[in-house]
């Protein structure tokens, strides 16, 4: 965190913006000290609320029922609670609870983007085509999920060979030999294979024997995942560059006849590759970094979207895509605002957001929410479909394109964002 | 004259509210007992797993959403089932295998940042409903418990607030420990005990709308209910 004062600005924000939500709307905030409850102003139930918002928006959870001394119930003690579970944590005292570890929210920023690169599936299918395959009706798709076309692997293409040419391209645009990554992390919901995806892509680029490999999961929260490992990893000041890779093939996977078209229909094939590398630049040089970080799963929405393998290979699918898309437009919605509070950038601030897109509908209905406006949003969906973990990859490769050449003084945040089954969930601040 | 099944006895701002099953040919279904002229019972000195007679009459403001409620006069014990043979009853009556299928409809995440859910009251088709459940995590605020469940199905509710009125007795008797305490001795030995019953199965219930017009989730039960004997296990 920074500067003690800037604590106390930030976090009196927080706990404002928290009772904000649950007051009745018009009502005025409290003053520093008085007393939520005493004063009649919330009820224990909304008082709960407060807290549990608090935790929420501090990425602290548990942190308020751990504390047996004085009750939160003014500002200033909120305030208090917040900045000692901050200082606890990032001194590295044990602050483990029953269920989660309290996490420090504002990274370290030991490492720079300094290359990235995407490969396509080289086949654009209409979705006219999709639609026939699929033996939906015609217009089905592209008026319910808006898709135009899809990007298909070619017969002589798979997770690894994407995979290769979005890494190569990475390592060339940071002027990296494969020969320096320490670590090639990899996310694949596709790729269902041993070796794995890290692994045959560490063996495809000839990388030392000393570069160590590691395949995340979480479908489409896979690539937030490995940025989130590979931020941890830099905190051992021997690593210094690490290659994330993402990659999937679906229209092998999802393909007809063996799930449903307004499901299957929706997913492309691409890869996505950044090159993190620890201390470069300074001042308007600097590239963009994790500045904030955040993630969980909320089992609540754990049975809208469920996929698994049947014994005869079969897929076996449940997709309820309504309560999927009001879940997921909630969730990123949710998201956005908590990676708001924790790294002090609004939303109007930023210069893109590179957010999952399970369908265009689904942006369209999100930018409307947010009130944002379209061109913040690198259109992904609309010409390649759902593209899984790979489709935020590709999002922040056009984000970065079109804003990392610009000195830092002149370019805005990025906020990365997305959301999985689980349901999963993470977001990330690069600045 | 009606008999019920006390199944829910629970605290709401106004008193206590109270469920019982219905006997019927299939099974068993629920209905909220209110007393005339009030919204709840100020006292209700009975038990779950008593079998009463009341004398029942539609309420003339039932909604689709809390359709179980009746108006009721005259309640009299008649007699008591186990514990067990309540929760036997609980699973003939409305039991869903889905978040879903709790209330026959989505579940929203609150708008205001916490981890509980709410129903809009026009899509919610009851307002009480079983399930069963695999794991129990308690959290302690004053005055307040809330729990998370893992529900059968794989699902969790990640944040409800505990209405039941003997599970919020039993820990209130500890009203001077600190919270991690309390929490410490509810989720290592408690959750054993509820985790391990043969028993163990919960009853979501669902507030009636709030001034924003949401219908919050909250514990109406949780079997097993709390033991005298647990308590000398807290050190």
């Amino acid at each position: 965190m920074g500067a003690p004062e800037d604590d106390v600005v930030r976090i009196r924000e927080m706990v404002e913006k928290c009772l904000r939500l649950v007051l009745p709307l018009g009502s005025s905030l409290p003053t520093h000290d008085e007393d939520w409850i005493e004063s009649g102003l919330l009820d224990s139930m909304a008082h709960v609320e407060v807290l549990l918002c608090l935790e929420n928006a501090a990425n602290c959870p548990n942190a308020f029922n751990r504390i047996g001394s004085a009750p939160i119930t003014t500002i200033r003690s909120a305030i208090e609670a917040i900045r000692s579970v901050a200082s606890s944590a990032a001194e590295g005292q044990s602050q483990r609870t029953e269920r989660d570890t309290i996490r420090i929210h504002r990274t370290d920023r030991q490492a720079g983007i300094l290359g990235w690169g995407i490969a396509l599936g080289t086949k654009q299918v209409s979705v006219d085509q999709v639609e026939h395959e699929f033996d939906l009706p015609k217009g089905n798709l592209k008026a319910r999920a808006g898709i135009e076309s899809v990007c298909r692997v070619a017969e002589n293409q798979d997770e690894v060979s994407l995979a290769t040419i979005a890494a190569r391209k990475a390592l060339q645009m940071a002027g990296i030999s494969q020969q320096s990554v320490d670590w090639i992390i990899g996310a694949s919901e596709t790729f269902l294979c041993f070796p794995s995806l890290a692994a045959s892509l560490h063996t495809a680029l000839l990388a030392t024997s000393t570069c160590r490999v590691l395949d995340v999961g979480g479908a489409c929260v896979g690539l937030l995942n490995c940025f989130a490992v590979a931020n941890a990893l830099f905190a051992n000041g021997r690593v210094d560059c690490i290659l994330i890779v993402s990659s999937d093939v679906h229209s092998r996977f999802l393909s007809p006849g063996r799930v449903d078209g307004e499901f299957g229909g929706l997913f492309g094939d691409a890869a996505s590759a950044f090159v993190l590398l620890r201390h470069v630049g300074a001042g308007d040089a600097l590239p963009y970094s994790i500045a904030a970080d955040i993630a969980g799963c909320t089992g609540t929405f754990s049975s809208v979207l469920r996929i698994r393998l049947g014994v005869d290979g079969t897929i076996i699918l449940n997709f309820e895509g309504d309560a999927l898309a009001h879940a997921a437009i909630d969730r990123i919605d949710r998201v956005i605002s908590d990676l708001e509070t924790i790294s002090g950038k609004s939303r109007h601030e930023a210069s893109a957001f590179a957010i999952h897109q399970p369908n265009p509908r689904l942006v369209d209905i999100f930018l409307r929410r947010m009130k944002l406006p379209h061109e913040k949003v690198p259109v992904v969906a609309r010409l390649h479909g759902n593209l899984g973990a790979s489709t935020c990859g590709v999002a922040l490769s056009m984000a970065l394109d079109n804003h990392a050449i610009k000195p830092r003084s002149e370019r805005g945040p990025i906020f990365v964002v997305s959301v999985g089954p689980g349901m999963l969930w993470a977001g990330t601040v690069l600045e | 004259m009606s008999e019920l099944l006390i199944s829910e006895i629970t605290r709401m701002a106004a008193g206590l509210c109270v469920i019982g099953l219905e006997r019927h040919k299939e099974g068993y279904s629920s209905l909220r007992p209110i007393p005339h002229g009030l919204t709840a019972w100020p006292q209700f000195p009975y038990y779950r797993a008593d079998r009463m007679s009341f004398d029942l009459s539609l309420s003339p403001g039932v909604t689709e959403h809390h359709c179980e409620d009746r108006r009721a006069g005259n309640p009299r014990l008649v007699d008591s089932v186990s514990e067990g043979e309540l929760v036997g009853c609980l699973k003939q009556a409305e039991v869903a295998d889905s978040i879903k299928n709790l209330f026959g409809c989505d579940v929203h995440p609150s708008p205001r940042g916490g981890a509980a859910v709410y129903v809009n009251p026009v899509d919610a088709r009851r307002s009480v409903c079983g399930c069963k459940i695999n794991s129990v995590h308690f959290r302690f605020y004053p005055e307040k418990i809330r729990v998370a469940l893992a529900l059968e199905s794989g699902e969790t509710l990640d944040s409800l607030p505990v209405v039941d009125r003997d599970w919020f007795a039993f820990a209130k008797r500890w009203d001077d420990e600190s919270q991690s305490r309390l929490a410490g001795f509810f989720n290592w030995f408690i959750v054993d005990q509820i985790i391990s019953s043969p028993i163990r199965f919960a009853r979501i219930g669902l507030a009636r709308p709030d001034k924003d017009g949401l219908c919050w989730l909250m514990l109406d039960s949780l079997f097993p209910l709390p033991k005298a004997e647990w308590v000398k296990e807290f050190k």
